[in-house]
Protein backbone atom coordinates (compact mmCIF):
# COMPACT_ATOMS: atom_id res chain seq x y z
CA UNK A 1 0.00 0.00 0.00
CA UNK A 2 3.13 2.45 1.21
CA UNK A 3 4.32 1.69 -2.32
CA UNK A 4 1.50 2.15 -4.19
CA UNK A 5 1.15 5.87 -2.02
CA UNK A 6 4.97 6.30 -2.77
CA UNK A 7 4.30 5.85 -6.90
CA UNK A 8 1.53 7.92 -6.96
CA UNK A 9 3.27 10.77 -5.41
CA UNK A 10 6.41 10.05 -7.38
CA UNK A 11 4.70 10.29 -11.18
CA UNK A 12 2.83 13.00 -9.63
CA UNK A 13 5.40 15.11 -8.61
CA UNK A 14 7.72 14.01 -12.02
CA UNK A 15 4.66 15.23 -14.04
CA UNK A 16 4.97 18.28 -12.30
CA UNK A 17 8.38 19.18 -12.72
CA UNK A 18 8.02 18.20 -16.43
CA UNK A 19 5.27 20.61 -17.37
CA UNK A 20 5.99 23.15 -15.01
CA UNK A 21 2.65 25.79 -14.82
CA UNK A 22 4.02 28.59 -15.66
CA UNK A 23 5.95 27.70 -18.65
CA UNK A 24 3.69 25.04 -20.07
CA UNK A 25 0.00 26.08 -21.69
CA UNK A 26 -3.46 25.26 -19.80
CA UNK A 27 -4.40 23.19 -22.54
CA UNK A 28 -1.28 20.81 -22.79
CA UNK A 29 -1.04 20.40 -18.79
CA UNK A 30 -4.99 19.37 -18.73
CA UNK A 31 -4.24 17.21 -21.83
CA UNK A 32 -1.22 15.66 -20.05
CA UNK A 33 -3.31 15.53 -17.09
CA UNK A 34 -6.02 13.20 -18.65
CA UNK A 35 -3.64 11.12 -20.59
CA UNK A 36 -1.70 10.78 -16.79
CA UNK A 37 -4.47 9.88 -15.31
CA UNK A 38 -5.78 7.13 -18.06
CA UNK A 39 -2.42 5.66 -17.75
CA UNK A 40 -1.94 5.62 -14.06
CA UNK A 41 -5.34 4.14 -13.47
CA UNK A 42 -5.22 1.06 -16.11
CA UNK A 43 -2.03 0.32 -14.66
CA UNK A 44 -3.39 0.41 -11.14
CA UNK A 45 -6.74 -2.02 -12.39
CA UNK A 46 -4.30 -4.18 -14.29
CA UNK A 47 -2.04 -4.10 -11.32
CA UNK A 48 -5.12 -5.43 -9.52
CA UNK A 49 -6.44 -8.00 -11.86
CA UNK A 50 -3.05 -9.48 -11.57
CA UNK A 51 -2.95 -9.72 -8.17
CA UNK A 52 -6.52 -11.29 -8.26
CA UNK A 53 -5.05 -13.98 -10.86
CA UNK A 54 -2.47 -14.69 -8.80
CA UNK A 55 -4.50 -15.28 -5.97
CA UNK A 56 -6.38 -17.55 -7.98
CA UNK A 57 -3.77 -19.48 -9.21
CA UNK A 58 -2.06 -20.31 -5.98
CA UNK A 59 -5.36 -20.55 -3.51
CA UNK A 60 -7.16 -23.02 -6.04
CA UNK A 61 -10.44 -20.84 -5.93
CA UNK A 62 -12.44 -19.12 -7.90
CA UNK A 63 -13.76 -16.08 -7.40
CA UNK A 64 -16.66 -14.80 -8.52
CA UNK A 65 -15.95 -12.76 -11.77
CA UNK A 66 -18.65 -10.22 -10.45
CA UNK A 67 -17.41 -8.94 -7.68
CA UNK A 68 -13.91 -9.09 -9.11
CA UNK A 69 -15.03 -7.08 -11.90
CA UNK A 70 -16.77 -4.46 -9.60
CA UNK A 71 -13.63 -4.01 -7.16
CA UNK A 72 -11.71 -4.03 -10.77
CA UNK A 73 -14.24 -0.73 -11.83
CA UNK A 74 -14.14 0.93 -8.01
CA UNK A 75 -10.10 0.79 -8.56
CA UNK A 76 -9.98 2.31 -11.89
CA UNK A 77 -12.77 5.16 -10.55
CA UNK A 78 -10.97 5.89 -7.35
CA UNK A 79 -7.39 5.91 -8.97
CA UNK A 80 -8.16 8.86 -11.23
CA UNK A 81 -8.99 11.28 -8.31
CA UNK A 82 -6.46 9.83 -6.11
CA UNK A 83 -3.71 10.95 -8.79
CA UNK A 84 -4.91 14.03 -9.59
CA UNK A 85 -5.36 15.22 -5.77
CA UNK A 86 -1.64 13.82 -5.35
CA UNK A 87 -1.12 16.24 -9.06
CA UNK A 88 -2.21 18.79 -7.35
CA UNK A 89 -0.75 18.92 -4.13
CA UNK A 90 2.74 18.53 -5.77
CA UNK A 91 1.88 21.55 -8.41
CA UNK A 92 0.86 23.75 -4.75
CA UNK A 93 4.28 22.25 -3.33
CA UNK A 94 6.42 23.64 -6.52
CA UNK A 95 4.26 27.02 -6.74
CA UNK A 96 5.35 27.33 -3.00
CA UNK A 97 8.86 27.19 -3.00
CA UNK A 98 9.11 29.51 -6.02
CA UNK A 99 7.56 31.86 -4.35
CA UNK A 100 9.55 31.65 -1.65
CA UNK A 101 13.01 31.67 -4.24
CA UNK A 102 11.46 34.73 -6.42
CA UNK A 103 11.22 36.49 -2.74
CA UNK A 104 14.85 35.88 -2.02
CA UNK A 105 15.82 36.92 -5.23
CA UNK A 106 13.89 40.59 -5.34
CA UNK A 107 15.03 40.65 -1.49
CA UNK A 108 18.84 40.11 -2.93
CA UNK A 109 18.46 42.34 -6.21
CA UNK A 110 17.11 44.93 -3.98
CA UNK A 111 20.15 44.55 -1.42
CA UNK A 112 22.64 44.44 -4.78
CA UNK A 113 20.48 47.98 -6.06
CA UNK A 114 21.56 49.88 -2.61
CA UNK A 115 24.87 48.74 -2.47
CA UNK A 116 25.63 50.43 -5.90
CA UNK A 117 23.71 53.07 -4.77
CA UNK A 118 25.94 53.60 -1.42
CA UNK A 119 28.96 52.95 -3.49
CA UNK A 120 28.18 55.56 -5.89
CA UNK A 121 27.66 57.52 -3.02
CA UNK A 122 30.55 56.77 -1.15
CA UNK A 123 32.39 57.78 -4.76
CA UNK A 124 30.76 61.07 -5.02
CA UNK A 125 32.46 62.38 -1.94
CA UNK A 126 35.87 62.87 -2.79
CA UNK A 127 37.95 62.41 0.77
CA UNK A 128 40.17 64.92 -0.17
CA UNK A 129 37.62 67.12 0.23
CA UNK A 130 36.51 66.37 3.25
CA UNK A 131 40.54 66.54 4.63
CA UNK A 132 41.16 69.25 2.95
CA UNK A 133 37.74 71.51 4.74
CA UNK A 134 38.67 69.97 8.20
CA UNK A 135 42.00 71.50 7.59
CA UNK A 136 40.99 74.54 6.41
CA UNK A 137 38.39 74.86 9.35
CA UNK A 138 41.59 73.82 12.16
CA UNK A 139 43.29 76.83 10.23
CA UNK A 140 40.60 79.34 10.33
CA UNK A 141 40.27 78.55 14.39
CA UNK A 142 42.96 80.96 15.50
CA UNK A 143 42.81 83.76 12.51
CA UNK A 144 38.91 83.65 12.41
CA UNK A 145 37.08 81.44 14.70
CA UNK A 146 33.55 82.89 13.35
CA UNK A 147 34.56 81.71 9.66
CA UNK A 148 35.57 78.71 11.10
CA UNK A 149 32.08 78.43 12.65
CA UNK A 150 30.00 79.00 9.36
CA UNK A 151 32.10 76.61 7.77
CA UNK A 152 31.72 73.80 10.33
CA UNK A 153 28.14 74.39 10.23
CA UNK A 154 27.76 74.54 6.13
CA UNK A 155 30.31 71.27 5.95
CA UNK A 156 27.31 69.49 8.49
CA UNK A 157 24.74 70.82 6.40
CA UNK A 158 26.62 69.70 3.04
CA UNK A 159 26.55 66.25 4.48
CA UNK A 160 23.10 66.02 6.15
CA UNK A 161 21.48 67.09 2.85
CA UNK A 162 23.75 64.25 0.49
CA UNK A 163 22.75 62.02 2.96
CA UNK A 164 18.67 62.41 3.08
CA UNK A 165 18.38 63.63 -0.81
CA UNK A 166 20.80 60.43 -1.66
CA UNK A 167 17.75 58.28 -0.29
CA UNK A 168 15.26 59.66 -2.87
CA UNK A 169 14.89 58.86 -6.38
CA UNK A 170 14.63 61.96 -7.90
CA UNK A 171 14.49 65.65 -5.79
CA UNK A 172 13.25 69.33 -7.95
CA UNK A 173 16.50 71.46 -9.26
CA UNK A 174 16.33 73.67 -6.58
CA UNK A 175 17.07 71.11 -3.86
CA UNK A 176 20.54 69.94 -6.22
CA UNK A 177 20.89 73.85 -6.67
CA UNK A 178 20.73 74.50 -2.33
CA UNK A 179 23.18 71.70 -2.28
CA UNK A 180 25.74 72.64 -4.37
CA UNK A 181 25.53 76.19 -2.97
CA UNK A 182 26.96 74.74 0.23
CA UNK A 183 29.80 72.67 -1.40
CA UNK A 184 30.58 75.63 -3.38
CA UNK A 185 30.51 77.86 -0.14
CA UNK A 186 32.94 75.31 1.61
CA UNK A 187 35.50 75.34 -1.42
CA UNK A 188 35.31 79.32 -1.89
CA UNK A 189 36.79 79.41 1.65
CA UNK A 190 39.15 76.97 0.73
CA UNK A 191 40.77 78.35 -2.26
CA UNK A 192 39.58 81.76 -1.83
CA UNK A 193 40.33 84.14 -4.73
CA UNK A 194 41.51 81.31 -7.19
CA UNK A 195 37.50 80.02 -7.15
CA UNK A 196 34.74 82.42 -8.80
CA UNK A 197 31.15 80.63 -9.51
CA UNK A 198 28.77 81.45 -11.95
CA UNK A 199 25.35 80.35 -11.69
CA UNK A 200 23.01 80.97 -14.94
CA UNK A 201 19.69 79.43 -13.45
CA UNK A 202 16.32 79.36 -15.59
CA UNK A 203 13.06 80.41 -13.44
CA UNK A 204 11.66 77.79 -14.99
CA UNK A 205 13.93 74.59 -14.77
CA UNK A 206 13.96 74.58 -10.73
CA UNK A 207 10.91 72.68 -10.14
CA UNK A 208 11.65 70.00 -12.65
CA UNK A 209 13.01 66.85 -11.35
CA UNK A 210 16.63 65.49 -11.13
CA UNK A 211 17.98 61.83 -9.88
CA UNK A 212 20.42 63.47 -6.31
CA UNK A 213 23.33 64.57 -6.38
CA UNK A 214 23.95 64.45 -10.28
CA UNK A 215 25.66 67.53 -10.47
CA UNK A 216 27.58 67.46 -7.31
CA UNK A 217 30.69 64.74 -8.70
CA UNK A 218 30.05 67.50 -12.11
CA UNK A 219 31.25 70.22 -10.31
CA UNK A 220 33.76 68.92 -8.13
CA UNK A 221 35.39 67.66 -11.24
CA UNK A 222 35.29 70.60 -12.24
CA UNK A 223 37.03 72.47 -9.37
CA UNK A 224 39.75 69.66 -9.42
CA UNK A 225 40.55 70.26 -12.89
CA UNK A 226 39.76 73.98 -13.60
CA UNK A 227 40.85 75.10 -10.21
CA UNK A 228 42.95 73.09 -8.59
CA UNK A 229 44.90 72.28 -10.92
CA UNK A 230 45.84 76.15 -12.01
CA UNK A 231 47.92 78.55 -10.57
CA UNK A 232 45.53 81.07 -10.58
CA UNK A 233 42.01 79.98 -10.44
CA UNK A 234 39.28 80.46 -12.68
CA UNK A 235 35.88 80.90 -13.37
CA UNK A 236 33.27 77.44 -12.97
CA UNK A 237 30.15 78.36 -14.98
CA UNK A 238 26.80 76.58 -14.44
CA UNK A 239 23.97 77.33 -16.33
CA UNK A 240 20.63 75.67 -16.85
CA UNK A 241 17.85 75.70 -19.25
CA UNK A 242 14.07 74.34 -21.06
CA UNK A 243 14.58 73.58 -24.71
CA UNK A 244 12.05 71.83 -26.58
CA UNK A 245 10.56 70.39 -23.40
CA UNK A 246 13.94 69.12 -22.57
CA UNK A 247 16.37 70.00 -19.25
CA UNK A 248 19.89 70.85 -20.36
CA UNK A 249 22.48 71.53 -17.98
CA UNK A 250 25.93 72.84 -18.07
CA UNK A 251 28.96 72.84 -16.34
CA UNK A 252 32.15 74.91 -17.74
CA UNK A 253 35.47 75.12 -16.30
CA UNK A 254 38.53 76.55 -17.64
CA UNK A 255 41.13 73.57 -18.79
CA UNK A 256 44.78 73.69 -18.06
CA UNK A 257 46.73 72.11 -20.52
CA UNK A 258 49.99 71.00 -19.20
CA UNK A 259 48.46 69.48 -16.17
CA UNK A 260 49.39 66.11 -14.73
CA UNK A 261 46.78 63.11 -15.54
CA UNK A 262 44.48 62.33 -12.77
CA UNK A 263 44.19 58.86 -11.96
CA UNK A 264 40.34 57.70 -12.01
CA UNK A 265 39.34 60.90 -13.25
CA UNK A 266 36.36 60.26 -15.74
CA UNK A 267 34.78 57.36 -12.94
CA UNK A 268 32.91 60.48 -11.87
CA UNK A 269 31.58 61.39 -15.05
CA UNK A 270 31.09 57.10 -15.94
CA UNK A 271 29.11 57.02 -12.63
CA UNK A 272 26.76 60.53 -13.58
CA UNK A 273 26.50 58.68 -17.14
CA UNK A 274 25.27 55.21 -15.68
CA UNK A 275 22.90 56.83 -13.19
CA UNK A 276 21.46 58.48 -16.21
CA UNK A 277 21.03 55.81 -17.85
CA UNK A 278 19.34 53.62 -14.92
CA UNK A 279 16.54 56.42 -14.26
CA UNK A 280 16.06 57.62 -18.50
CA UNK A 281 17.62 55.62 -20.42
CA UNK A 282 17.97 57.04 -23.76
CA UNK A 283 15.94 59.74 -22.57
CA UNK A 284 19.03 60.99 -20.74
CA UNK A 285 22.60 61.85 -20.94
CA UNK A 286 25.67 63.32 -20.67
CA UNK A 287 27.78 64.96 -23.35
CA UNK A 288 31.78 66.29 -22.71
CA UNK A 289 33.12 69.33 -24.73
CA UNK A 290 36.40 70.94 -25.11
CA UNK A 291 36.28 74.08 -26.78
CA UNK A 292 38.90 76.19 -27.13
CA UNK A 293 40.40 76.53 -23.13
CA UNK A 294 36.88 76.06 -21.90
CA UNK A 295 35.69 72.28 -20.76
CA UNK A 296 32.05 71.70 -21.03
CA UNK A 297 29.81 68.99 -19.42
CA UNK A 298 26.00 69.15 -20.86
CA UNK A 299 23.37 67.28 -19.57
CA UNK A 300 19.89 66.48 -21.22
CA UNK A 301 17.40 64.97 -19.28
CA UNK A 302 13.87 64.65 -19.69
CA UNK A 303 11.70 67.19 -17.83
CA UNK A 304 9.09 65.68 -15.10
CA UNK A 305 7.67 67.43 -12.26
CA UNK A 306 6.24 66.19 -8.84
CA UNK A 307 2.71 65.96 -9.03
CA UNK B 1 72.75 76.81 24.53
CA UNK B 2 72.23 79.19 21.86
CA UNK B 3 72.04 77.24 18.18
CA UNK B 4 71.29 79.36 15.03
CA UNK B 5 67.74 79.45 13.70
CA UNK B 6 66.56 76.53 11.07
CA UNK B 7 65.64 78.03 7.82
CA UNK B 8 62.23 76.20 6.48
CA UNK B 9 59.90 76.96 3.89
CA UNK B 10 56.24 76.21 3.32
CA UNK B 11 55.08 75.38 0.40
CA UNK B 12 51.03 74.71 0.00
CA UNK B 13 48.56 76.27 -2.51
CA UNK B 14 45.90 76.52 -0.01
CA UNK B 15 46.54 79.90 1.44
CA UNK B 16 44.71 78.86 4.99
CA UNK B 17 46.52 75.25 5.40
CA UNK B 18 49.88 77.50 4.74
CA UNK B 19 48.56 80.14 7.84
CA UNK B 20 48.45 76.90 9.96
CA UNK B 21 51.80 75.48 9.69
CA UNK B 22 52.72 79.25 10.14
CA UNK B 23 50.48 79.41 13.33
CA UNK B 24 52.11 76.06 14.57
CA UNK B 25 56.00 77.30 13.81
CA UNK B 26 54.73 80.54 15.82
CA UNK B 27 55.58 78.63 18.97
CA UNK B 28 59.22 77.58 17.82
CA UNK B 29 61.27 79.94 18.16
CA UNK B 30 64.40 77.91 16.88
CA UNK B 31 62.56 77.50 12.94
CA UNK B 32 62.38 80.95 10.96
CA UNK B 33 60.64 81.06 7.85
CA UNK B 34 62.15 82.00 4.68
CA UNK B 35 60.01 81.64 2.24
CA UNK B 36 56.13 80.71 1.48
CA UNK B 37 55.03 79.07 -1.51
CA UNK B 38 51.74 78.69 -2.79
CA UNK B 39 53.09 76.09 -5.89
CA UNK B 40 55.90 73.97 -7.20
CA UNK B 41 57.21 76.57 -9.16
CA UNK B 42 57.57 78.91 -6.95
CA UNK B 43 58.83 75.93 -4.26
CA UNK B 44 61.64 75.28 -6.62
CA UNK B 45 62.63 79.06 -7.47
CA UNK B 46 62.97 79.57 -3.79
CA UNK B 47 64.65 75.69 -2.30
CA UNK B 48 67.68 77.16 -5.16
CA UNK B 49 68.23 80.78 -4.29
CA UNK B 50 67.40 80.35 -0.18
CA UNK B 51 68.80 76.90 0.48
CA UNK B 52 66.39 76.45 3.46
CA UNK B 53 67.01 73.43 5.36
CA UNK B 54 63.64 72.57 5.95
CA UNK B 55 60.40 72.44 3.63
CA UNK B 56 57.20 71.50 4.26
CA UNK B 57 55.45 70.30 1.58
CA UNK B 58 51.98 69.80 0.12
CA UNK B 59 51.79 66.56 -2.20
CA UNK B 60 48.52 67.84 -4.29
CA UNK B 61 49.40 71.27 -6.22
CA UNK B 62 48.49 72.26 -9.58
CA UNK B 63 51.04 71.66 -12.45
CA UNK B 64 53.92 70.00 -10.08
CA UNK B 65 52.97 67.88 -7.33
CA UNK B 66 55.06 67.92 -4.45
CA UNK B 67 57.24 64.85 -5.35
CA UNK B 68 57.43 66.69 -8.35
CA UNK B 69 59.42 69.43 -6.75
CA UNK B 70 61.60 66.49 -4.64
CA UNK B 71 62.78 65.29 -8.28
CA UNK B 72 63.17 68.59 -9.51
CA UNK B 73 66.07 69.72 -6.75
CA UNK B 74 69.26 68.84 -7.09
CA UNK B 75 69.83 68.77 -3.44
CA UNK B 76 66.48 68.53 -0.96
CA UNK B 77 65.91 70.26 1.94
CA UNK B 78 64.89 68.10 4.84
CA UNK B 79 61.05 67.83 4.42
CA UNK B 80 57.92 66.80 6.37
CA UNK B 81 55.55 65.78 3.86
CA UNK B 82 51.27 67.26 4.13
CA UNK B 83 48.85 65.42 2.44
CA UNK B 84 44.97 65.13 2.53
CA UNK B 85 44.79 61.69 1.34
CA UNK B 86 47.11 59.46 -0.48
CA UNK B 87 47.25 56.03 0.65
CA UNK B 88 50.23 55.05 -1.55
CA UNK B 89 52.65 57.77 -0.39
CA UNK B 90 51.81 57.02 3.10
CA UNK B 91 53.22 53.25 2.39
CA UNK B 92 56.40 55.04 1.02
CA UNK B 93 56.79 57.01 3.86
CA UNK B 94 56.50 54.42 6.01
CA UNK B 95 58.89 52.06 4.60
CA UNK B 96 61.48 54.95 5.00
CA UNK B 97 60.28 55.92 8.01
CA UNK B 98 59.96 59.91 6.05
CA UNK B 99 57.83 62.77 8.38
CA UNK B 100 54.52 63.59 7.04
CA UNK B 101 51.25 65.12 8.02
CA UNK B 102 48.08 64.15 7.14
CA UNK B 103 45.42 66.93 7.13
CA UNK B 104 44.14 67.80 9.35
CA UNK B 105 46.90 67.28 11.76
CA UNK B 106 47.28 68.10 15.50
CA UNK B 107 49.73 70.54 17.34
CA UNK B 108 51.04 67.69 19.02
CA UNK B 109 51.38 65.34 15.86
CA UNK B 110 53.17 68.19 14.00
CA UNK B 111 55.50 69.10 16.81
CA UNK B 112 56.81 65.36 17.14
CA UNK B 113 57.10 65.43 13.34
CA UNK B 114 59.34 68.79 13.68
CA UNK B 115 61.31 67.17 16.20
CA UNK B 116 62.50 64.11 14.50
CA UNK B 117 63.22 66.40 11.01
CA UNK B 118 65.90 68.92 13.52
CA UNK B 119 67.06 66.26 14.91
CA UNK B 120 68.16 64.61 11.69
CA UNK B 121 69.35 67.98 10.23
CA UNK B 122 71.15 68.41 13.08
CA UNK B 123 72.76 65.13 13.34
CA UNK B 124 73.81 65.65 9.11
CA UNK B 125 71.37 62.25 8.41
CA UNK B 126 71.78 61.53 5.06
CA UNK B 127 68.37 62.80 3.72
CA UNK B 128 65.86 59.60 2.17
CA UNK B 129 63.20 61.86 0.29
CA UNK B 130 64.62 60.66 -3.16
CA UNK B 131 64.17 57.74 -3.04
CA UNK B 132 60.78 57.68 -1.80
CA UNK B 133 59.82 60.02 -4.27
CA UNK B 134 61.21 57.52 -6.97
CA UNK B 135 59.35 54.52 -5.10
CA UNK B 136 56.41 56.90 -5.31
CA UNK B 137 56.32 57.51 -9.18
CA UNK B 138 57.22 54.62 -10.19
CA UNK B 139 54.24 52.73 -8.71
CA UNK B 140 51.93 54.85 -11.35
CA UNK B 141 51.10 55.18 -15.03
CA UNK B 142 53.82 55.86 -17.79
CA UNK B 143 55.47 59.17 -17.75
CA UNK B 144 53.38 61.89 -19.61
CA UNK B 145 55.59 64.68 -19.20
CA UNK B 146 59.48 65.29 -18.46
CA UNK B 147 60.33 68.00 -15.61
CA UNK B 148 63.47 69.93 -16.32
CA UNK B 149 65.21 72.61 -14.35
CA UNK B 150 66.87 75.15 -15.30
CA UNK B 151 68.61 78.16 -13.22
CA UNK B 152 65.70 78.02 -10.90
CA UNK B 153 63.13 78.20 -13.61
CA UNK B 154 61.25 74.88 -14.83
CA UNK B 155 59.89 73.58 -17.78
CA UNK B 156 57.51 70.65 -18.30
CA UNK B 157 57.75 68.83 -21.50
CA UNK B 158 54.86 66.87 -22.68
CA UNK B 159 56.36 63.13 -23.66
CA UNK B 160 54.31 63.34 -27.45
CA UNK B 161 56.72 66.81 -28.12
CA UNK B 162 59.97 64.44 -27.44
CA UNK B 163 62.29 63.54 -30.25
CA UNK B 164 64.72 61.48 -28.66
CA UNK B 165 66.86 61.54 -25.70
CA UNK B 166 70.68 61.24 -25.12
CA UNK B 167 73.08 60.43 -22.30
CA UNK B 168 75.71 62.31 -21.62
CA UNK B 169 77.73 60.56 -18.31
CA UNK B 170 75.81 61.44 -15.27
CA UNK B 171 72.98 63.96 -17.39
CA UNK B 172 70.69 62.87 -20.22
CA UNK B 173 70.00 65.79 -22.82
CA UNK B 174 66.46 66.16 -23.54
CA UNK B 175 65.75 66.90 -27.12
CA UNK B 176 62.37 68.45 -28.14
CA UNK B 177 60.82 71.19 -30.51
CA UNK B 178 64.31 72.00 -31.98
CA UNK B 179 66.06 72.43 -28.49
CA UNK B 180 68.18 70.47 -26.38
CA UNK B 181 67.64 70.66 -22.53
CA UNK B 182 69.95 69.14 -20.06
CA UNK B 183 68.86 67.11 -16.99
CA UNK B 184 70.67 65.26 -14.10
CA UNK B 185 69.13 61.69 -14.35
CA UNK B 186 70.41 58.71 -15.74
CA UNK B 187 69.01 57.29 -19.22
CA UNK B 188 68.22 53.45 -17.81
CA UNK B 189 66.01 55.12 -15.24
CA UNK B 190 63.95 57.72 -17.94
CA UNK B 191 63.84 54.31 -19.77
CA UNK B 192 61.72 52.40 -17.39
CA UNK B 193 59.36 55.58 -16.92
CA UNK B 194 58.60 55.96 -20.48
CA UNK B 195 55.68 54.55 -21.82
CA UNK B 196 57.35 51.50 -23.72
CA UNK B 197 55.08 51.27 -26.84
CA UNK B 198 55.94 54.65 -27.94
CA UNK B 199 59.68 54.62 -26.75
CA UNK B 200 62.65 52.62 -27.72
CA UNK B 201 66.25 52.43 -26.47
CA UNK B 202 67.14 51.78 -29.65
CA UNK B 203 70.99 52.47 -28.67
CA UNK B 204 73.18 52.22 -25.04
CA UNK B 205 73.16 56.46 -25.39
CA UNK B 206 69.74 56.50 -27.45
CA UNK B 207 66.04 56.72 -26.83
CA UNK B 208 63.65 57.60 -29.60
CA UNK B 209 60.22 58.21 -29.73
CA UNK B 210 59.09 55.92 -32.65
CA UNK B 211 56.85 58.79 -34.00
CA UNK B 212 59.92 60.66 -35.42
CA UNK B 213 61.41 57.35 -37.10
CA UNK B 214 61.37 58.28 -40.80
CA UNK B 215 63.39 54.76 -41.90
CA UNK B 216 66.30 53.22 -40.79
CA UNK B 217 69.63 51.78 -42.65
CA UNK B 218 71.78 49.93 -42.69
CA UNK B 219 75.53 51.19 -42.29
CA UNK B 220 78.31 48.33 -41.72
CA UNK B 221 77.07 45.02 -40.24
CA UNK B 222 74.95 44.57 -37.23
CA UNK B 223 75.26 48.41 -37.06
CA UNK B 224 72.25 50.36 -38.50
CA UNK B 225 71.28 54.10 -38.52
CA UNK B 226 67.80 55.83 -37.63
CA UNK B 227 66.80 58.60 -39.74
CA UNK B 228 64.29 60.22 -38.02
CA UNK B 229 61.42 62.36 -40.25
CA UNK B 230 63.63 65.97 -39.76
CA UNK B 231 66.93 64.52 -41.03
CA UNK B 232 69.01 63.68 -37.71
CA UNK B 233 70.91 60.56 -37.67
CA UNK B 234 70.79 58.09 -34.49
CA UNK B 235 73.04 54.97 -34.17
CA UNK B 236 70.69 51.86 -33.78
CA UNK B 237 72.77 49.01 -32.13
CA UNK B 238 71.83 45.30 -33.00
CA UNK B 239 69.83 44.95 -29.58
CA UNK B 240 68.36 48.20 -30.36
CA UNK B 241 67.39 47.27 -33.68
CA UNK B 242 65.46 43.67 -32.17
CA UNK B 243 63.12 46.13 -29.96
CA UNK B 244 62.21 47.86 -32.39
CA UNK B 245 61.60 45.40 -34.88
CA UNK B 246 59.27 44.18 -32.49
CA UNK B 247 57.60 47.16 -31.44
CA UNK B 248 57.03 47.76 -35.56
Amino acid sequence: MMLLYGEVNLSAWYLCRAFPLERTSVWKILLVAAVAVTIFSSLWTLLGWGVMSIIEQSFSVTLSPLPLIQSLLIVYITGKPLFLISLAISYLIAAFERSNESERNAYEARLLAQHAELKALRMQIDPHFLFNSLNSISALTMTNPELARTMTTTLADFFRKSLSYGAKETIPLSEELSLLHHYLDIEKIRFGKRLTVQLTIDSETVTDLVPPLILQPLVENAIKHGIADSLDGGTITITTQKKNGRLFITVENPVESDAPKKKGAGMGMEIVRQRLQTVYGNNGDLKTVVNGNRHHVILFLPTSQRT
Amino acid sequence: MKTTALTAIIVDDEELARSLIREYLSSHPEIKIVAECANGFEAVKAVTELKPELMFLDIQMPKLSGFEVIELLDESPEVIFVTAFDQYAVKAFDVHAVDYLLKPFGKERFDEALHHAVERIRSKEPIKVKAVVAEAKQSGQPLERILIKEGSKVLVIHADKLDYIEAQDDYISVRAEGKSHLKMQRLSALELLLDDRRFVRIHRSYILNIERLSKIELYAKDSRTAILKDGTQLPVSRSGYDRLKELL
